[in-house]
């Protein structure tokens, strides 16, 4: 039990995960906009791409939908971003 | 400024309104002009672009002569059919260009002009196209592609405008 509790901490579960990788700017940003209108308030999409552009559209992308990027991180230049669908609105 | 608004470091403050004046008609201004409302409309701003002069290529169906004059008609035959028979502002080399560019888009795998325009119409941009302009080349509304909403003036083009982010391009 208390494995399985730690397991959760560090991995953050998700409902769904889009491979945006071969995407050029600015289509990550309007397929992730997409998905997210399909999506419950509050459920989670995990997004990775490889963009270069990526890593800042997500933030400046979320800021402004107010979504929310839970973690974000970087792999092997892979970008992985866990975005939260907004609650409100 | 809603709350929603965010400040990037060393950028000023985005407002929640794009408004766009495509005057040009040149294929690689027309990435610039649909890559931004695109993206800013998915951002959730309020977006509208205002085709005028040689701008109206981006948005034209096909060619049409009927109920043109002479002068009106070799402007037809002159002017781009539409979005896929853009020039390029630069290097066009007769043609030559644009067929190189899209070539290379391909090859990156970069969205092209297509993709961007419906990706502009999903997200919901809104397309005005310039009265004066479609007179003057004699162009009617059906002649434009269906998410035209209204063929428009300068008035209200500018009231319209108000309190947004405008770019000429």
């Amino acid at each position: 039990m208390d494995q399985e509790k730690e397991q959760t901490k560090v991995e953050i579960n998700y409902n769904l995960e889009f491979d945006a990788r071969g995407l050029k700017c600015p289509m990550p940003v309007i397929k992730v906009r997409k998905i997210l209108q399909s999506l419950k308030p509050g459920e989670i999409i995990l997004v990775l791409a490889d963009d270069p552009g990526a890593k800042r559209d997500f933030p400046a992308f979320c800021a402004q939908t107010g979504d929310e990027i839970i973690k974000s991180e970087e792999e092997n230049g892979v970008l992985k971003f866990y975005i939260k669908k907004r609650t409100q609105k | 400024m809603g709350e929603n608004t965010i400040q990037i470091e060393g950028f000023p403050a985005p407002k929640n309104k794009l408004r766009i004046i495509c005057f040009s008609g040149d294929m690689d201004k027309a990435f610039a002009v649909l890559t931004l409302a695109s993206t800013a409309a998915s951002m959730g701003m309020d977006t509208a672009v205002f085709f005028t002069f040689w701008g109206l290529s981006l948005i034209k169906k096909n060619r049409k002569f009927k109920g043109k004059n002479l002068i009106q008609k070799m402007m037809e035959v002159m002017m781009p059919a539409g979005i896929d028979s853009l020039k390029l502002s630069k290097m066009n080399f007769a043609g030559l260009g644009p067929v190189l560019m899209k070539v290379l888009m391909k090859q990156t795998k970069s969205p092209n002009l297509h993709d961007l325009l419906e990706a502009a119409k999903e997200a919901g941009v809104k397309f005005y196209a310039c009265s004066t302009s479609c007179s003057i080349l004699g162009i009617t509304k059906d002649e434009l592609i269906d998410e035209v909403q209204e063929i428009v003036g300068a008035a209200t083009f500018l009231s319209e405008a108000k309190d947004a982010t405008t770019l000429f391009i």
